[in-house]
């Protein structure tokens, strides 16, 4: 195994692309006084959230079927 | 030779894994993720098993992330095959697909879900699998940890 460049530009974008998601995740949890959602909206947002995370597992899984004999 | 390139190569994943440990450990720390004072108990339970989502969201990302990086051997032709394979990536797919769907059907069991899902992607996940997302995982345990 080698290191080229490309793969070490992909593992650092890799890691600050998924550092600045949680990080925006945290900031806007931790405490926008404007954010005071409803039961209802925050129910909403959990379906919406949970349908997209399910899709992008459905999607890799689609492109990738046999995976589960894969090493 | 080829040694010491295999060594360089694995440092340079364990550097970049650390650095976004470090980055994400620095920001979790006193950034607790507290519901909004407009939610009533069971809205607040839904926020909670959201953030939930939100971090397995994530952990399933980094791992299809992975799969898509691509490592070469240097022998010509050059043999690829992904960071993370495509056997552990489905492992942590299914993992977080089961707590997903878990949570959505019962917000208040957001906690033992997440929990089923990290200990089974650790039981399931073969040496070099465990050895890219430990440090991910570990992230993980503490975001889970802030949610209040």
């Amino acid at each position: 195994m080698d290191i080229t460049p490309a793969l070490a530009t992909e593992l650092v974008t890799l890691g600050f692309a998924i550092t600045n998601a949680v990080k925006e995740r945290l900031r806007a949890s931790k405490g926008d006084p404007s954010y005071q959602p409803t039961d209802a909206e925050v129910l909403a947002e959990l379906h919406t959230n949970a349908a997209a995370v399910l899709a992008e597992g459905q999607a890799w899984k689609d492109a990738h079927p046999t995976s589960a004999s894969d090493s | 030779m080829r040694f010491f390139r295999i060594l360089k190569f694995e440092f340079t994943v364990s550097l970049v894994a650390a650095v976004s440990v470090a980055l994400l450990t620095s920001i979790a720390i006193g950034c607790a993720a507290k519901a909004p004072a407009s939610l009533s108990p069971v809205g607040i339970r839904a926020w909670q098993a959201n953030e939930a989502v939100l971090t397995l969201g994530q952990v399933q990302k980094s791992a299809i992330g992975l799969n898509a990086i691509q490592k070469c051997t240097e022998a010509t032709p050059a043999v690829c095959a992904p960071l993370l394979s495509n056997k552990n990536t489905g492992i942590v797919v299914d993992a977080v697909g089961a707590a997903v769907k878990s949570i959505e059907q019962t917000p208040s069991g957001w906690r033992p879900a997440t929990s089923t899902a990290l200990t089974e992607i650790r039981a399931k996940l073969d040496a070099s699998g465990k050895t890219t997302v430990s440090a991910w995982l570990a992230v993980v345990d503490t975001f889970l940890r802030e949610i209040q």
